[in-house]
């Protein structure tokens, strides 16, 4: 017969994991003891969705954006401020290959989406699909 | 107005920006990320060997239905001490894409520097 030690946490990752699945999508990203990279907000405008990401030092043209039925995927690689010949005393900013995927709540117009970064601020408008747009009905 | 602007100032997350900090024989570098912050509300103190980088990234959306909301905005802040190998009057500093680079030169005496040997 062979222990095992027993071990806390695989129970406690067995059990969020199992609590994961059972609520709705959109919280996906969330593993439990690690921060999804890059934050992000997520706001329903109404006629439209928006998120905004924090991707500082993250190169323009290293970022991918793609929209894939309701899942949209931010990618990109941050690099290291500096290699050679410098020694680190402090190493905090993430950096290397990203790759996030957000559930989106509605079904988008994907060739209406518009994204633009500046300050390390990635934002994307995307505008919702026509039949889940919100609708006033008057009451005669 | 005021009132809105006071009660979202109040209400901003406080956020110690992650920083990567390494030496060079001249120099010592920190690299912040403060993503949204503009040489606008950007403020950089060096005051008794302490350096305090802080800027706050206000919220677009209030009251909005926020479906996730993460660290995005918020007030950054952060102190470093200062030592005293740095010469604190050649101190520079640039921010790019929402990151923060201080170059703080070393005290030229504290510059390695070649000797020459010289051979017969």
């Amino acid at each position: 017969m062979r222990l095992t030690v027993w071990d806390p946490f695989r129970e406690l990752v067995r059990e969020m994991t199992a609590l994961q699945r059972a609520v709705p999508r959109f919280f996906r990203d969330i593993s439990p003891g690690r921060c999804p990279y890059p934050p992000v907000e997520l706001v329903d405008k109404g006629d439209s969705l928006v998120v905004v990401a924090g991707v500082p030092g993250v190169e323009k043209d290293t970022i991918e954006l793609t929209v894939l039925g309701d899942t949209l995927t931010i990618a990109g690689e941050k690099k290291m401020p500096a290699e050679e010949g410098v020694t680190y005393i402090r190493h905090e900013r993430p950096h290397g290959k990203f790759r996030r995927l957000i559930d989106l709540p509605y079904s988008v117009e994907q060739d209406n989406i518009t994204a633009t970064c500046k300050d390390g601020i990635l934002t994307v408008i995307l505008p919702k699909a026509e039949k889940v747009k919100p609708r006033q009905i008057t009451v005669e | 107005m005021a009132e809105e602007k006071a009660e979202s100032a109040s209400e901003a997350r406080q956020i110690v920006p992650p920083v990567d900090i390494y030496e060079t024989p001249n120099e010592v570098v920190l690299v912040a990320d403060m993503p949204g912050i503009t040489k606008e509300n950007l403020t950089l103190d060096v005051d008794n060997n302490e350096l305090t980088i802080s800027g706050t990234f206000e919220e677009r959306h209030v009251g909005e239905k926020k479906l996730i909301d993460e660290c995005v905005y918020g007030r950054y802040h952060r102190t470093f001490a200062l030592s005293d190998i740095i010469d604190y009057g050649k101190i520079s500093a640039k921010l790019d894409n929402g990151v923060l680079t201080v170059t703080l030169p070393k005290h030229e005496r504290v510059k390695p520097k070649k000797i020459v040997v010289e051979t017969e």
